[in-house]
C-alpha cells in the first residue's frame, strides 16, 4: 500500500490502452487514425420525459435535440449529441476524468438514464478525398455527401462488424466498432485502401 | 505467316502486338482483340470439342452467348476453365489450350462416341447401360462421369483476390450500346445520379461492330463521343467490363466488374469486384442476341453467327474466311455480305430461306432466295455446304443468321414471362418486369435502330422526370431508318444429317422431337430431358430455336409452347467473386479479450468461442500434455488462487423505474426485492418452458441492474430483452445496453482470492467476509482511485470473486494481478480449468441448456416462482413438462475409478443403458451432457439426463459411447461431485 493524498491506495498503478494502440496510417488520399481522445456515453430518455429532457439539454447546452439519425453541438462545441433512436442519444465529448457519467450528467442536467460506452467502441477516423472511394467497398449504406450530410450518424454492418458511421468533415468520418472487433475492422479499412488506392 | 487473316482498319491498334499462345503454340494479336478475334485472325477455326460427341467445334459468335469457344486460361492455380474466348481481352503472355479432348485437338481420341450417337440421345442414361444391374454403380456410371463435365480445375487454392462493393444511383442503365448511350445522356443531363454499365471492355454496343452512320458519323465514333461526354460528368459512374448480373430484391442489382488487367500488373488487387448496386431505377438495353437455323451438320468450325462475321470484320478488321456464303431468314443477314464486300472479302453466295426478292445487290455472289442449307462438309473446318435444291457450293465461313431475340433475360429474374412477337418472331419483354425497370431498344423488341435510339433518349429523360428531374432539351441522334424484317425458319428436314440446336450440350433437333415422342410435352421437361439450355451458356443462342422445333413437332403456337425460367446470374460468375474477402482469418471477424497480449506472451493455448479467442490453458515449460496444464491450473486454484477472464460472458447494463418489474417477468425467480448491493443466479426460460440462459444479475442502484449471460447467448439475450422491451412491455420504463466490451471482466478464485485482491482494491472499500458477504456486488476503486465493480459470485465453487475495470485498463489489471498474487503462487487459469471446475460443482452450462431441458429438469424446480407470471411460465405448466419421470440432470461418476484413463477421453455424448441392456434407442434412457477427468476426484466424472434421475440415486447404469467404442459402468449421483455443502463459497 502507498500513501497517496493522504488516503493509502493499493501500489499498483493501472495504466490505460487504447483498443488500437493509437494507430496513425496515411495513404495517398486516405489517412487512418484512431480516435483515442473521445469519451462516449449513452443517454436513454424515458419515456414520459421527452420533452423535459428537449429542454433541460437546450437550457444548459444550448443545444437542440437532433432528428434521428443527426447530430448537433453544445454551444461551446464541447459536447456532440449523436441521435441513433428516438430515445437513444450518444454523446461524444472529450473528457479526461474516470467519472465520466457523472460529468456529462452534470453537464446535461436532463433527467435521462447515463451510461459510460467510452471503452465499449474502437473509433477510427478515416479521412481525405479518397475516403468514399474506399468506404464503399465495405459500406453498404449510402455515403454520397447528398444523402449522408456532414453532421449525419447511422448504423450498419461492415464486414460482418457492426458499425456507427458519422460524418465529422467534408471527407471525413468516425467509425466506432465494439472494441474487441477493433483490429478486424482496422484490417478491412487497411485492405479497400489497398485494394482501391 | 501469322495473322493470314487479318485486314486494315477495326477498332484495334494494329501498332500495338500482342502475344499468346494456343494449345502451345505461340500466336500473335493486336491489343483490343479478344482471344476469339485474335484466334479468327490467325485463321484458327478448330477451338474445342463438343461436350458429349466430341465434335470438333469452332468460333459462333462474338459475345458472351458463346457456346463453342470455351476455353481453359492460365496456368498453374491461376487456371480458369470454361472461359469464353469471345469475352476475353487479349492480353500479352496470355495461355489458353482448348477443352474437351484426349489427345490432340485435332485428333481427340474420345471422339469414338461420336459413332455412338444413336445410343446417345436425350435422355440416354434412363435407357441404356441398364444391364447387368450391378455393372450400373462401378463401371458404366464411373465411366460416363470421367467423360462428363466440361473444363478441369487446378485443385489449387485460388490465388486471387476479390473484393465487393456498395453503390447508389438514381438510374442504373444496363447497356451502353446506341439505346443506353442515349437513354444515358439524357438521362445524366438531368442531373440524376446514373450508373452505365456494360459487360464489353469497349462502351458502344453493336456501334462498334457496326457501319451504320449516327449523326453523320461512323457509329463506333459516335459512341466514342457520347462516352466521353458522359465521363466528364460527375453525376455519371461508368463500368465497362461489368456484368449486370442479377436482378435482386428492392432494386439491388449484383454487378461483376473484371479487373483482371489491373490484378495482372499488381497481384495485390482484386481481379474481380462484386458490386451490389442499390438503383431507384433502372433501364435495361441489353439489344439482343443473334439465334442460328438447324440443320443438318450445322455445327462445323467455320460455321458462325452473321452478326458475328460482320462484327469480325468491322471491329477487328478480321476475315473469317477467305470465301464466306451467308445464309439467312432475314434482311439483316445481307449486311453481313455488304460488310465483307466494302472489305475485299469474298462472299461467294447468300441463300435466303424467304421466298421474296434479294434484298440488295452483293458483287461476285450466287442468291438463292428461297432455298435452305441442309448439308455441310469439313470436319475440322468447313469445306462446302449443300442447298435444299442439291447444289453444292465450296465455302470455309457460313455466316447464319435466323433472326435476332430480344435480351430480355434480366427482366424475367422476378418470375417474369415474356411474351411472343409474331411481328418479329422473337419474344419480348411482357409488363411482368422487375419493379423499377424499364426497357428500351432492341431488347424491347424495337428492332430498327432509328426506333431504339429515340426510344432509349425519350426514356432516359421520362425515368429522370419520374425521380424528380427535368431533362435537358437534347435532341436524338439520327440515323437513316433500316427496317427489320423476318420471317421465322426454325430448321428444314435434313435426313440422317443431325440438325444442332445447342451446341455446348450436344442437343440436337432429333433429340428435341425425341423428349416431345416420349411424352414430355413441357419446355421445363424437355429442358431437363435433352438438357437443351443447361449449359454454361445457358442456351442463349439456343433456347428460342429449340422451343421453335418443339412448337412446330407439337403444333402449337410459339407462345403456347413459352420459355423456361430465366435465373441469375446472367453469365458465370467465380466462385471467389461471391465470397469476396471471405476467406482464411478473414472469414468472419475476430475479437480479441483485453488479456488477450498478456495470453499470448504467456504462450497460452487459445480456443475458438464463437468470434472469440479466449485463452483455453497456459502450458508451462515441461509440460506435453494439455491435461498436465488443466488438471494443475483446477488443483493450484482450488488449493491458492487462479485467474480467468471472463469478458467475454454478456454483460447488460439495465437502467429504469421499471426494471425490477422487467426483470420479474423474465426470469423464473424473483427479482423485485433483490436488495442494492446483491447479485442473484437467474434462469431464463423461452416461451414454451424451456431453458433459455442463465446468468447473475446485481443490483447495483434502485433503478440500476447489470444482468450476465453465457458468451454463447450474449446477443440473442440482448435481442430478446429487446423484444420483450420493444413489443411485449413498451409501458415499462426500462432501458438497455450491452456493457460487454465496457468492462474487462475477471474471475478470482480460490482460498487466497480474497487476499489478492485486498492488494489490488482500495483500502476504503472493505471486502472482508463481513462487509462483503457471498452474493454481494457493489462499485468499488482500485490501484488508485481508478473505478471498478466487485462482484462475489462463484462459478467454480471456491471462494471467488470477478473483478471488473474499464476495459482500457483490462491489459493492466492482469498483469497488476498477477504481480500482487505471485506471493500466493496465483495461476492464470483457461476455458478447459473453468470447465472441469464448473462441472465438478455440478453448475448447469450450455451443453445442459440445450433447448430441451426445463427448470425441473435441471433441478432446478425449486427456483420456480409460484407467485408472479414470467415467460415460459404458462407453457412450463404443461403436464408433459411436470412428468416425474422425465429426464433429469444428475451426476455419473465410474464404478471403476480407472475407467476411460487408457483410452483417453471422457463421458461426453456417451448414452445411459441398463446393465444388461442391447445398446439400441429403444433402451436408451439418457446422456452424458458434459465430462471431464477431475483432478479433485481422481477418475472421470459427469453431468447427464437421466429418466426418472432425481429419484434413481445410488443406482447403476452404463455410459455407453458407439463413436469412440466404450461402454463402462457408472453410479448415478448427486451432481455436486466437489464441497456439496457449499461451505468452501461463504468463508
Amino acid at each position: 500500500m502507498i500513501l497517496k493524498e493522504g488516503v493509502y491506495v493499493s501500489d499498483y498503478e493501472l495504466l490505460p490502452e487504447s483498443p488500437l494502440g493509437g494507430v496513425e496510417i496515411e495513404m495517398d488520399g486516405f489517412s487512418i487514425t484512431e480516435v483515442t481522445d473521445k469519451s462516449l456515453v449513452m443517454v436513454a430518455l424515458p419515456r414520459e420525459k421527452f420533452s423535459e429532457v428537449e429542454s433541460s439539454i437546450d437550457k444548459s447546452c444550448g443545444l437542440k435535440l437532433p432528428e434521428i439519425e443527426r447530430s448537433a453541438h453544445s454551444k461551446d462545441s464541447s459536447i456532440t449529441l449523436w441521435r441513433l433512436q428516438k430515445n437513444q442519444v450518444l454523446a461524444y465529448f472529450t473528457y479526461e476524468g474516470n467519472d465520466v457519467e457523472a460529468h456529462l450528467s452534470s453537464r446535461l442536467s436532463a433527467p435521462a438514464y447515463y451510461t459510460d460506452q467510452s471503452d465499449t467502441w474502437a473509433m477510427i477516423r478515416v479521412s481525405g478525398q479518397r475516403t468514399r472511394d474506399v468506404l464503399e467497398r465495405i459500406c453498404p449504406i449510402d455515403i454520397s455527401p447528398e444523402a449522408f450530410p456532414v453532421g449525419g450518424v447511422s448504423r450498419t454492418i461492415m464486414e460482418h462488424i457492426g458499425t456507427i458511421i458519422f460524418r465529422d468533415g467534408d471527407d471525413s468520418y468516425v467509425l466506432l466498432t465494439m472494441r474487441s472487433f477493433g483490429r478486424s475492422m482496422l484490417h478491412a479499412i487497411e485492405v479497400s485502401a489497398d485494394n482501391v488506392l | 505467316m501469322s495473322q493470314t487473316h487479318r485486314k486494315d482498319g477495326g477498332l484495334i491498334d494494329q501498332d500495338k502486338t500482342l502475344t499468346f499462345t494456343f494449345n502451345g503454340q505461340i500466336l500473335r494479336g493486336y491489343e483490343g482483340d479478344t482471344l476469339a478475334s485474335a484466334l479468327l485472325a490467325n485463321n484458327k477455326h478448330l477451338v474445342g470439342r463438343s461436350f458429349k460427341y466430341h465434335r470438333p467445334r469452332g468460333i459462333v459468335t462474338v459475345g458472351s452467348e458463346e457456346p463453342n469457344a470455351i476455353m481453359e486460361i492460365g496456368s498453374g492455380a491461376h487456371k480458369e476453365p470454361n472461359t469464353r474466348a469471345t469475352v476475353t481481352q487479349l492480353y500479352n503472355g496470355l495461355e489458353a489450350k482448348s477443352q474437351n479432348h484426349r489427345g490432340p485437338l485435332s485428333f481427340d481420341l474420345m471422339a469414338i462416341t461420336d459413332f455412338f450417337s444413336p445410343m446417345l440421345g436425350a435422355g440416354f442414361y434412363y435407357k441404356t447401360f441398364m444391364w447387368p444391374k450391378a455393372f450400373w454403380e462401378k463401371i458404366y456410371e464411373p465411366a460416363i462421369r470421367n467423360s462428363a463435365g466440361l473444363g478441369t480445375l487446378s485443385k489449387d487454392p485460388d490465388p486471387d483476390t476479390y473484393d465487393k462493393g456498395f453503390r447508389y444511383c438514381d438510374i442504373l442503365i444496363i447497356g451502353a450500346g446506341a439505346t443506353g448511350l442515349s437513354a444515358a445522356l439524357t438521362a445524366a443531363s438531368s442531373g440524376a445520379k446514373v450508373i452505365l454499365a456494360d459487360e464489353d471492355f469497349l462502351m458502344g454496343g453493336r456501334l462498334n461492330s457496326e457501319t451504320a452512320k449516327i449523326d453523320n458519323i461512323k457509329g463506333s465514333e459516335w459512341a466514342k463521343s457520347a462516352v466521353e461526354k458522359l465521363s466528364a460528368m460527375d453525376n455519371v459512374t461508368l463500368m465497362s467490363d461489368t456484368t449486370i448480373f442479377g436482378v435482386y430484391d428492392h432494386g439491388i442489382y449484383g454487378a461483376l466488374e473484371n479487373r483482371s488487367s489491373e490484378s495482372r500488373a499488381d497481384s495485390n488487387k482484386p481481379r474481380q469486384v462484386n458490386w451490389r448496386i442499390y438503383a431507384k431505377k433502372s433501364i435495361l438495353c441489353a439489344g439482343a442476341i443473334e439465334r442460328s437455323i438447324a440443320f443438318g451438320n450445322n455445327d462445323r468450325p467455320g460455321i458462325m453467327l452473321a452478326g458475328a462475321v460482320r462484327a469480325y470484320i468491322n471491329r477487328f478488321a478480321v476475315a473469317t474466311g477467305n470465301k464466306v456464303t451467308v445464309y439467312t431468314n432475314n434482311d439483316d443477314g445481307w449486311q453481313t455480305a455488304k460488310d465483307l464486300r466494302s472489305n475485299g472479302v469474298n462472299v461467294v453466295a447468300i441463300i435466303d430461306s424467304r421466298s421474296i426478292s434479294p434484298v440488295m445487290p452483293v458483287q461476285g455472289a450466287e442468291i438463292f432466295m428461297g432455298t435452305d442449307v441442309v448439308d455441310t462438309k469439313g470436319r475440322r473446318a468447313l469445306k462446302s455446304i449443300t442447298l435444299s435444291n442439291g447444289k453444292s457450293i465450296s465455302t470455309d465461313s457460313l455466316a447464319v443468321s435466323g433472326g435476332w431475340n430480344p435480351n430480355l433475360h434480366l427482366t424475367c429474374h422476378h418470375r417474369g414471362i415474356p411474351k411472343w412477337n409474331e411481328e418479329i418472331a422473337s419474344f419480348i419483354p411482357d409488363e411482368s418486369t422487375p419493379p423499377g425497370m424499364s426497357v428500351a431498344g432492341r431488347a424491347k423488341g424495337t428492332m430498327v435502330l432509328s426506333d431504339a435510339m429515340k426510344e432509349g433518349h425519350d426514356l432516359g429523360a421520362s425515368v429522370a422526370s419520374d425521380l424528380g428531374y427535368t431533362s435537358a432539351d437534347l435532341k436524338a441522334a439520327s440515323t437513316p431508318s433500316v427496317a427489320y424484317n423476318v420471317v421465322a425458319n426454325w430448321g428444314v428436314p435434313s435426313g440422317k444429317n443431325r440438325a444442332w440446336v445447342d451446341f455446348q450440350n450436344d442437343v440436337t433437333a432429333k433429340d428435341v422431337r425425341l423428349a416431345n415422342q416420349e411424352g414430355f410435352k413441357s419446355v421445363e421437361h424437355v429442358k431437363r430431358y435433352t438438357t437443351l439450355g443447361m449449359a454454361t451458356d445457358q442456351g442463349k443462342t439456343a433456347n428460342v430455336l429449340g422451343i421453335g422445333i418443339m412448337a412446330e413437332n407439337m403444333g402449337q403456337t410459339m407462345e403456347e409452347t413459352g420459355t423456361t425460367i430465366f435465373r441469375p446470374p446472367y453469365s458465370p460468375v467465380a466462385v471467389g467473386a461471391f465470397a469476396g474477402r471471405r476467406r482464411g482469418m478473414e472469414f468472419y471477424p475476430t475479437r480479441y479479450t483485453p488479456s488477450h497480449k498478456w495470453s499470448e506472451e504467456q504462450g497460452a493455448v487459445f480456443v475458438e468461442v464463437g468470434m472469440w479467442y479466449r485463452s483455453q490453458w497456459f502450458p508451462q515449460k515441461g509440460e506435453t500434455h494439455w491435461r498436465q496444464s488443466v488438471d494443475r491450473e483446477v488443483l493450484k486454484t482450488r488449493a491458492s488462487v487462479g485467474i480467468c477472464d471472463v469478458t467475454t460472458l454478456g454483460k447488460i447494463d439495465i437502467k429504469g423505474s421499471d426494471v425490477s418489474e422487467f426483470l420479474n417477468k423474465v426470469y423464473v425467480n424473483a427479482f423485485a426485492k433483490l436488495p442494492v448491493g446483491k447479485t442473484r443466479y437467474g434462469l431464463m426460460l423461452r416461451e414454451d418452458g424451456m431453458a433459455m440462459d442463465d446468468g447473475t444479475t446485481a443490483r447495483l442502484a434502485e433503478d440500476h441492474f447489470v444482468m450476465t449471460t453465457t458468451t454463447a447467448n450474449a446477443v440473442s439475450v440482448y435481442r430478446h430483452l429487446q423484444f420483450c422491451h420493444q413489443v411485449l412491455w413498451p409501458d415499462l420504463d426500462v432501458h438497455m445496453i450491452s456493457v460487454t466490451e465496457q468492462y474487462a471482466q475477471y474471475a478470482v478464485a480460490g482460498p487466497n482470492s480474497r487476499n489478492l485482491l485486498q492488494k489490488i482494491v482500495d483500502p476504503e472499500h472493505d471486502i472482508s467476509n463481513e462487509a462483503f458477504p457471498f452474493m454481494g456486488a457493489g462499485a468499488i476503486t482500485v490501484c488508485g482511485g481508478i473505478p471498478a465493480r466487485l462482484f462475489r459470485i462463484s462459478f467454480s465453487g471456491e471462494l471467488a470473486y470477478e473483478i471488473a475495470v474499464p476495459t482500457r485498463y483490462g491489459d493492466s489489471l492482469m498483469r497488476a494481478m498477477m504481480e500482487a498474487g505471485e506471493e500466493f503462487d496465483v495461476v492464470p487459469y483457461g476455458t478447459e480449468a473453468l470447465g472441469v471446475m464448473r462441472i465438478e460443482k455440478g453448475h448447469a452450462a450450455g451443453p445442459e441448456l440445450n433447448g430441451q431441458t426445463s427448470a425441473h429438469d435441471l433441478g432446478m424446480g425449486g427456483m420456480v416462482s409460484g407467485k408472479k407470471d414470467f415467460i415460459g411460465y404458462k407453457l412450463g405448466q404443461r403436464e408433459e413438462l411436470l412428468r416425474n419421470d422425465r429426464m433429469q440432470m444428475v451426476g455419473f461418476k465410474p464404478v471403476n475409478k480407472n475407467a476411460l484413463v487408457d483410452n483417453g477421453h471422457s463421458m461426453a455424448g456417451a448414452h445411459l443403458l441398463g446393465l444388461r441392456e442391447e445398446a439400441t434407442t429403444h433402451n436408451d434412457q439418457g446422456w452424458i451432457s458434459s465430462s471431464i477427468y477431475s483432478p479433485m476426484l481422481g477418475c472421470y466424472i459427469g453431468l447427464g439426463f437421466i429418466k426418472d434421475g432425481l429419484n434413481r440415486k445410488g443406482e447403476f447404469v452404463r455410459a455407453v459411447d458407439l463413436v469412440r467404442n466404450s461402454d463402462i459402468e457408472v453410479e448415478i449421483c448427486s451432481p455436486h461431485f466437489y464441497d456439496p455443502e457449499g461451505g468452501r463459497l461463504r468463508v
